[in-house]
Order: structure tokens, then C-alpha cells, then sequence
């Protein structure tokens, strides 16, 4: 499996120790959360859960590098031995952002591309139908369901070869067979690629299916600029 | 090469997916494209006619201009493309046979000779070109002999004179020994050298030293307008530009989001929308410059007719287009178009109010004053030129000042200030380009309707307003035209007849001083009735022009005695008994504005002294002519027509510059009326109204409808351009000094530009009313 051009060359475990987020809003810094900690192993799915507004979003954000936390750091320790850079990581989103003027195919293809590695037709064939969405690949993203968008966003995070997977909301806009569907796909794929799995949500069905959980509590407060 | 080709590979995924986008890109491109190059191409065509009108006027040659300085001569003597010229007259014999002519003398051959049906233009000293006239009243052809005071001269050829068939003439090459003792009379110019001086005149910089001619005068003034509106459409066709991509960037945001989300970076993703960019701005431009070639190829006849003006052929403003081109570049290179979607979701700076007024302000006045440097950079003002468009653009800003205090948490509280400053904040930077825009808009066209009241209209204390002053009429003429004037409207001309033998005429300053003279019938009574300082003056110039002294020397003591306070009195003299004939009091008014420097209302005539009393000139002024009806108009137009046929050079010089500056306005306010048009189209259309409404609905719930209505049409659309136009219209007055008469028109077409903005915003606002997205 690890030979597969489509599965991560390495492991990933993403370690998050004191992490506060704050950001700045008009008279003053607004605290999102702090004091967050979690591990996330290669092959287990974490799922972050808490209210809205809690910062589930930002907790992925922060992972990600899209966000800087104003206190704690983030570690990326591959393979179960050393701290490494930050590794390529594939994000869900929870309105999929696919690029509409790419078919579900072309949208994997390019997701891989750009991460400079090469999709065979039958690895992607054999992916789509891994996600259950094979036979949609000539369809325009307007064309599909939410739950068949989600895939198709899911495969492409896992087609750029992203051993980190972030994954926000994925449920929010789909009905609760498709939301069950999806977690279990998460599962399968973090068992069978391995790939490391944060999943930012608030669906039991979702949590249910999550190895760790890690509950985040809205402590929001305003402090001087 | 690989990233390069995928890119352009997703841009035209991208255009194939958004037929409809990219198609109205191309559409409002080609707009802009076609909106900038028109007015230049319309006032070179323009520019260009009045070459030709000017060569058949001035009998085929390229007669510009005359000087008597010496400083020009020197510097227009260096010039290898200018032909110093005297005109001397001469007894011309020839076998026995003579004729009195006036002959052209050139020290090296003429450049250009049209019109000539035989033999060769002269080449060598010795050599001469006469008219056809001249050649059938000697009788004589290519090779005769002539007799002349400056020498033999050899027939070289023979030319037609279309313009002046009655004129008995002769073009001479003769050497440099035999030339007059003087500087020279005239200068022939050819068209390239007459652009490059015509720029150059335009901006004054022989000021003092030029006696113009009239044509070019005519031309100078259309190519200071074209000079000065380049600027005002730059800017227009650079604020259009943006708006197209801002709108563009607001409506990929999927197409942004997802090839973020396939882990492209932020300038992968603006390389694939530059590409697509640039797609539609080439499309775009090749079909604005296509679609214009074909209106003015189809349709020159009727623009040139629009100013009275034949053309032969259209001359389009390439450099315009390539200007658009450049600017489309830069644009597209600057252009983020990742972060054009996203204002509220990236940290971006410029969403900082400071910031991002700077980041608008500053570069549209620091290049509303570049372009004016531009325009003008030859000239001894044109810093002030550039300092003033720079402070117009300021000024103009202050039609702003209701927004901020909108925004201010002391004047408008709660909830209503959250909605306001939540439009604002995705909007705020294009009202303001539409709103400067507009502002410019108004004060250039406030600046054109000036100049062009000024340059047709001349009112004084002596002259009744708004009355039409025609130059140069011929005494016989200007007595028939009276007469007629009397007949058709049953108002007295005024003559104001240039030097001869009966009459003077001088100019007076302080204004003052003509006051003491419109009192008195009489130099000596006047000098009564003047006080000491006035008196000086009077006694001065009454001392010469009594003496009958009215060569140019005399003419020129007046700039020597203006001393810059105002008014400047016009007196007609009668030299033999002092009596005061005729009093006219002028202010002149010098502008300088985003069309150059101009000096307005001096009613000095222009040009020449003419001593021969059998070519004298009057200069008539038609008391209420621009308040007559139009049928009369049309009469009275005939008239001069029909007696004063020369004039109508003047008179249609004012006319058509008047039409052609008008055109400038219209363009100004119509392109503002576009270019806000589409930016509220992009920032409070389709895309914002979800938004909007939900701001609407928690604040008022119950007045949504008129809340939306309010904020979508009024404020923006309507109060915005109301506002500017006023601060447009109040900076032309600041700045320039000039009193703006009608007025109302102009604020007529401010509410209507704003009304019009304000439905088309308000349409596409209602037609997605409610609609789920």
C-alpha cells in the first residue's frame, strides 16, 4: 500500500500542545480558546467538537498554518520518531470548494498535480470508487449531490498525498444516511491509507466514529489591543 | 513551463465555463476601449481637418503662423522643417507687360508647394512660382523671365490658389543678399513641424512673441482640449478597468476558493485568472478599436458634421488605445484577484479605513497631476497646471464628507451605523473611485462650459451680455451686417473698427480708468473727469494714438501698461478730434484648467496691425445674440454669412470649439455615469443583496423594502453624484476663479446621471429580489 502513488509516503502525528487562538476585532483582542491539547496518530480519526463558535474551524486553521496561535505550538512528527516540518496537508471543507469549470475527475487530478505527483487513471478509478462516487467523473461539481461533492472534495485531500487530513464540517449540508456514509469513509480511509484524520464537528454520527475526541470549550473574551 | 501551460489551461476551462462573465468583461471592455478612444480620435480627426481647411484657406501653403519677435525667429529659423518667409510687393513686368503683386521670398526652397498644375516648385535662387492668374495676366509660362525689384526670377511653375482665386501672387527663391532687411513676416510650417509647434503653442511658450493666426489658434485650442482630456480619461478608462476586475474577482469566488482548496497557492491561482484576464481585455480591446473603426468609418461624416467641420479621412488615437493597453497590463499584473473576493475573510491591509483611502486617494491625485504634467509638460505652467488637477481632485473629495459623517458613531448610533459600516466596508473604496470620478467628471465639464461661454460669449460693461463678437469684418461688410442685424432683431451692432486712417484704437488699463472715459464724449474731457493715477494713463496713450501713431509699436505699449489689476478698456478714438468713439470694458480671465491655459474675455484684437486702409478690419459685436431665438439665430447666422464670410471662420471657431467642448462634458459625465454604473452594479448588485438584506432585516425587519431601496438607490446612486457634481462644479469655481454661468444644466445632468446610475443599480437589485442563491 505504501508503494501506491496515491498513499502518503509517510506518516504524520500532529501534536498540539497549549494552543490559544485569539483574533482581533475592533476595540480589542477576542480569546477563541486556549490551553488546547491533542495528539492525532496516523490512522485514527480525531474528531474536534464543541459549540459553534467554540473554534473548531480556527483549531484547523491553526494546523494548517493558515492561522498563527497566539500561545502553544504545533508539532508534525513523522513517521513516530522525529518533529518535522509541516507536512502537505489536505483540507475538507465543509462547502467542498471544488473549482466548478473542473469535472470530479479533473478536480482529483489537479489536486495531485499541484502536489507533484502522478495520478493513473486506474488509482483514481479505484480511489472514486473507494469514496463510492465512481462513474461520476465527467460531472461538472453543480451536477453532483452535496454528499457526492464531499467525496469527490475528499478524494481530492487524499489524492494530493496529504499523509494530514483536515476536515471541517463535513456533515453540515447533508442529510443523516450521507452523513453516516461519510463517516465511515473517514474510518476506511484512515485505516487503509493510513492517513492522520482531525475532523472539526459537532454530528454524533461523526464522533462516533472518531478514535479520540477532543472537546473544545467557547471561551471567548475580549482583552485590550 | 509545466505550471504555465496548466494555468492557461485552467484559464480557458474558466472562460468556457462563464460564457456569460466573460462575455460581459469583453462587452464592457470593448466600451471602455471605444469610450476612451473616441473623443481623441474625434478631436485628432478634428485637429486633422483644421490642417486641411487651413492649407485650402491659406491657398495650398502651410501658412500657420506669423511672427514679428526676434527671440522666435531665431529659434524658428534653426528649424530645418520651418520656411522663413517675407512678403514684399512688388511691380512684377515681363515682356513688357507689369502687374502690382505681392511675392512671397524664401531663402531655401519651400517644402511643400501644393497646388501646383505646372512646372516644379522653386528650387535655386533666382527661381519663381507664380499664380495662374499672375501667368494670364503676363501672358507668360514655365521658363519666362521676370523683372522685380529683388531680381530676375525664372518661372518655375505655375499654382492655383483655391482660396484666394482673386490674389495675385508669386513664390520666389531669392538670395539671402536681396532678402529685405527685416526679420521675416510669416513662416511656413510643414504638418509635422506644425505638430510639434502647435504643441508647444499651446502652452504659451512663445507667449509674447507670437502674433497668431487665427487658424491656429483654432487648432491650438482643440489640441489643448484633446491634451487636457487625455488625463480625465485616463483615469476614467483606469477606474473602469478595475471595476471590471473587482466585479470579476467578486464573481469567480468559487472558482477562487476551489483551486485554493486543490492546495494552488494564492499566485498560482492569480496566474490563471491573469491569463483569463488578459483573454478578455485583448478580445475586448481588438473589439472596441474594431467597433469604433467601423462607427467613425461609417459615421465620420455625420460626427465631422457635428462641428461643422469637413474630414477627409478619420484619424484614430492609436496611442490612446496603446495607452488602455499599458494600463490594462499594469492592472492585470497588480491585480489580486484571491484577495478581491475575500475582503472580510483575509487580514487585509487596505481594508484599513486609513489605508485604504490612502491606497485610492493618493494615486488618483498624485496621477490626476502626472497626467496633467503630462499633458501640458512643455509649457511654463504646467506645474500649476498639475497642482491645481491635483487640488481639483481633492476638493472633490470632500463630497465624502457626508459619508464619513455617516459613519461617525457620534451622529448615527446602533444598529443602523453597523449596517452602514458593513456596505461600507465592501464598498466604501469603489463609491469613492466613483465618486471622484464624478466629482472629476463635473468639474471638467464645468471647466468646458466656462471655457466655452468665454470663447463664444463676451460680455462687458460696454458690450451687452452674452453678445457674439465677429473679428475681422470688413468695414463695407461690418456696415451691411449692422444693417442687417437691425433689420432681423431690431437691436443695435456695435463696430469697433480696427486702425485706419479715421479712427484709433487702444488699449487702457487699470478698468478704472475706462470709466472716466465712457463718461466723456472726449480725450480732453476725459482727462477732466479722470483722476491723477488715470489721467497718466489716458494722457499717455491719448498723446500717441491722437498722433495718429498706430503702428505696432503703439499697439504694443498696452501689455506694457497692463498692470494685471483687471478690467482692460477698449477706446475708439477719432484721432483728428479726440472724440471718444466707442468704449469697451473687458475682464480678462486667465484659466488654467485640466484643457490647458486659456485666457478668456480680453477683447483685444489679435494680430497685425493694418495700415492699408483698403484691407482694414472691423471687429463687430452682435449685442444679445446668444438670447435670441434660434430662428433668428439661424437668420443672423446667414447674414454673416453672407456679409462677413471671413468672420465666419471666428464664429464657427467658436462654435465648434463650443460643440467639441461639450462633446468633453458629455464624455466626462457620461463616462462617470458608466463607470458607477457598473461598480455598483458589482459592489450593491447581485452578489451583495443576500448580505444586505440580512443586515437590513435584523436592524429595521419591518422596513427591509425601503431600507434596501435607500441603501441600494439614494445614497450611493443618487446622493453621491448630486454631491460631487456640486464639489465639482464648487473646486472649478475655487480653482479658477471663473463665475459658472448655467448651472443648471450641469446639475441637471449630475441628477440625472445619478438617477440613471441609480436605476440600472436598482435593477439588477429588484430582479434578484428575494431569489435564492
Amino acid at each position: 500500500m505504501a508503494t501506491d502513488p496515491v498513499h502518503p509516503v509517510e506518516t504524520i502525528t500532529v501534536r498540539v500542545d497549549d494552543l490559544a487562538v485569539a483574533y482581533r476585532s475592533g476595540r480589542g483582542r477576542v480569546r477563541v480558546f486556549e490551553g488546547v491539547r491533542l495528539v492525532a496518530a496516523p490512522g485514527q480519526i480525531t474528531a474536534i467538537t464543541g459549540p459553534s463558535g467554540s473554534g473548531k474551524t480556527s483549531l484547523l486553521h491553526v494546523i494548517a498554518g493558515i492561522v498563527e496561535p497566539v500561545e502553544g505550538t504545533v508539532e508534525f512528527i513523522a513517521d513516530g520518531a522525529a518533529p518535522t516540518a509541516r507536512p502537505r496537508i489536505g483540507f475538507v471543507y465543509q462547502d467542498h470548494r471544488l473549482v466548478p469549470f473542473l469535472t470530479a475527475e479533473e478536480n482529483v487530478h489537479l489536486a495531485a498535480e499541484v502536489a507533484g505527483r502522478t495520478l493513473p487513471e486506474p488509482e483514481l478509478v479505484s480511489l472514486l470508487q473507494h469514496l463510492g462516487v465512481d462513474g461520476l467523473q465527467r460531472s461538472l461539481p453543480d451536477e453532483l449531490s452535496g454528499g457526492e461533492q464531499q467525496r469527490v472534495a475528499i478524494a481530492r485531500a487524499v489524492a494530493s498525498g496529504a499523509p494530514v487530513l483536515l476536515v471541517d464540517e463535513p456533515t453540515a449540508s447533508v442529510d443523516r444516511e450521507a452523513a453516516r456514509s461519510i463517516g465511515a469513509l473517514f474510518r476506511d480511509l484512515a485505516r487503509s491509507w493510513p492517513v492522520t484524520v482531525l475532523v472539526a464537528t459537532h454530528d454524533p454520527l461523526i464522533i462516533a466514529t472518531a478514535d479520540v475526541v477532543v472537546p473544545i470549550t467557547a471561551r471567548s473574551r475580549r482583552s485590550p489591543r | 513551463m509545466r505550471r504555465a501551460v496548466r494555468s492557461g489551461w485552467l484559464a480557458i476551462r474558466s472562460i468556457r465555463h462563464r460564457p456569460g462573465l466573460y462575455g460581459r468583461s469583453i462587452v464592457a471592455t470593448a466600451i471602455v476601449v471605444a469610450a476612451a478612444m473616441a473623443p481623441a480620435t474625434f478631436a485628432r480627426s478634428v485637429r486633422g481637418a483644421l490642417v486641411d481647411d487651413l492649407l485650402v484657406q491659406a491657398g495650398g501653403r502651410e501658412l500657420i503662423a506669423q511672427y514679428t519677435a526676434s527671440g522666435s525667429t531665431q529659434a524658428l529659423r534653426s528649424d530645418p522643417e520651418v520656411d522663413a518667409v517675407w512678403f514684399e510687393p512688388v511691380t512684377v513686368t515681363s515682356s513688357g507687360a507689369r502687374i502690382d503683386a505681392a511675392i512671397v521670398l524664401y531663402e531655401k526652397p519651400p517644402h511643400a508647394m501644393p497646388g501646383l498644375v505646372r512646372g516644379d516648385k522653386p528650387q535655386q535662387p533666382g527661381q519663381a512660382a507664380i499664380t495662374s492668374e499672375m501667368a494670364a495676366a503676363l501672358s507668360i509660362g514655365v521658363d519666362s523671365l521676370l523683372e522685380t525689384r529683388v531680381g530676375r526670377l525664372q518661372v518655375s511653375g505655375i499654382y492655383v490658389s483655391p482660396a484666394r482665386p482673386q490674389v495675385t501672387e508669386a513664390v520666389a527663391v531669392v538670395d539671402t543678399a536681396a532678402l529685405p532687411d527685416r526679420p521675416p513676416d510669416a513662416y511656413f510650417i510643414g504638418r509635422a513641424a506644425f505638430e510639434r509647434f502647435s504643441g508647444e503653442l499651446s502652452i504659451q511658450s512663445l507667449a509674447g512673441h507670437l502674433e497668431e493666426n487665427p487658424y491656429i489658434s483654432r487648432a491650438r485650442q482643440i489640441a489643448a482640449a484633446a491634451a487636457g482630456a487625455g488625463p480625465a480619461i485616463m483615469l476614467l478608462m483606469v477606474a473602469a478597468l478595475l471595476a471590471v476586475l473587482v466585479a470579476w474577482g467578486r464573481a469567480l469566488g468559487r472558482e477562487i476558493s476551489g483551486l485554493r482548496a486543490a492546495g494552488m497557492s494564492g499566485r498560482q491561482v492569480d496566474r490563471v485568472f491573469r491569463i483569463a484576464a488578459g483573454v478578455f481585455l485583448i478580445s475586448g480591446a481588438v473589439l472596441g478599436v474594431a467597433t469604433l473603426v467601423a462607427l467613425f468609418s461609417t459615421a465620420g461624416r455625420a460626427l465631422a458634421s457635428m462641428v461643422a467641420q469637413e474630414w477627409l479621412h478619420v484619424r484614430h488615437a492609436w496611442w490612446s488605445g496603446l495607452g488602455f493597453a499599458a494600463m490594462a497590463v499594469a492592472a492585470i499584473v497588480v491585480a489580486d484577484t484571491t484577495r478581491a473576493w475575500q475582503p472580510h475573510r483575509t487580514r487585509n491591509p487596505l481594508r484599513a479605513p486609513g489605508n485604504g483611502f490612502a491606497t485610492v486617494v493618493v494615486p488618483l491625485v498624485v496621477g490626476a497631476g502626472c497626467l496633467a504634467w503630462v499633458g501640458t509638460r512643455s509649457g511654463p505652467r504646467t506645474v500649476g497646471i498639475a497642482i491645481i488637477a491635483m487640488l481639483g481632485t481633492i476638493l472633490v473629495l470632500v463630497a465624502l464628507l457626508p459619508a464619513i459623517a455617516l459613519a461617525s458613531s457620534r451622529l448615527v448610533r446602533g444598529g443602523t451605523r453597523a449596517v452602514i459600516r458593513a456596505l461600507d466596508a465592501g464598498r466604501a473604496p469603489i463609491v469613492l473611485v466613483a465618486t471622484i470620478l464624478l466629482g472629476m467628471g463635473s468639474f471638467a465639464a464645468a471647466l468646458v462650459h466656462v471655457e466655452r461661454t468665454t470663447l463664444a460669449i463676451r460680455d462687458s460693461n460696454a458690450i451687452p451680455a452674452r453678445a457674439l463678437v465677429l473679428e475681422t469684418v470688413r468695414p463695407a461688410d461690418a456696415a451691411k451686417l449692422r444693417s442687417g442685424y437691425r433689420r432681423v432683431t431690431g437691436r443695435e451692432a456695435i463696430e469697433f473698427r480696427r486702425p485706419d486712417e479715421t479712427a484709433a484704437m487702444i488699449r487702457l488699463v487699470p478698468g478704472s480708468a475706462e470709466q472716466c472715459v465712457a463718461s466723456a464724449s472726449t480725450i480732453d474731457a476725459a482727462l477732466d473727469r479722470c483722476g491723477d493715477s488715470d489721467g497718466l494713463y489716458m494722457a499717455s496713450v491719448a498723446a500717441e494714438s491722437i498722433g495718429l501713431d498706430f503702428d505696432d509699436t503703439t499697439w504694443k505699449i498696452s501689455p506694457r501698461l497692463d498692470d494685471g489689476s483687471g478690467s482692460v478698456a477698449v477706446v475708439s478714438i477719432d484721432p483728428t478730434t479726440g472724440a471718444i468713439m466707442s468704449v469697451d470694458s473687458v475682464s480678462p480671465v486667465a484659466a488654467s484648467s485640466w484643457f490647458g491655459e486659456y485666457s478668456a474675455g480680453a477683447l483685444a484684437p489679435p494680430g497685425v496691425l493694418e495700415s492699408d486702409p483698403a484691407t482694414a478690419m472691423s471687429y463687430v459685436v452682435l449685442p444679445g445674440f446668444a438670447d435670441l431665438p434660434p430662428d433668428q439665430q439661424a437668420q443672423v447666422q446667414e447674414l454673416i454669412f453672407r456679409h462677413a464670410g471671413y468672420s465666419l471662420v471666428f464664429f464657427k471657431e467658436a462654435e465648434d470649439y463650443g460643440m467639441l467642448s461639450l462633446e468633453y462634458g458629455i464624455v466626462a459625465v457620461v463616462g462617470a455615469l458608466y463607470v458607477s454604473a457598473f461598480m455598483f452594479w458589482g459592489t450593491a448588485g447581485p452578489r451583495s443583496l443576500p448580505e444586505l438584506s440580512a443586515l437590513l432585516a435584523i436592524t429595521r425587519p419591518t422596513r427591509m423594502w425601503q431600507n434596501r431601496v435607500a441603501a441600494t438607490w439614494l445614497i450611493p446612486a443618487v446622493v453621491v453624484p448630486i454631491a460631487a457634481g456640486l464639489v465639482g462644479l464648487a473646486a472649478a469655481r475655487v480653482l479658477t476663479g471663473i463665475r459658472i454661468e448655467g448651472a443648471a444644466p450641469l446639475m441637471g445632468a449630475f441628477v440625472a446621471t445619478g438617477c440613471a446610475s441609480g436605476i440600472v443599480a436598482g435593477y439588477h437589485s429588484l430582479r434578484t429580489l428575494g431569489r435564492p442563491r
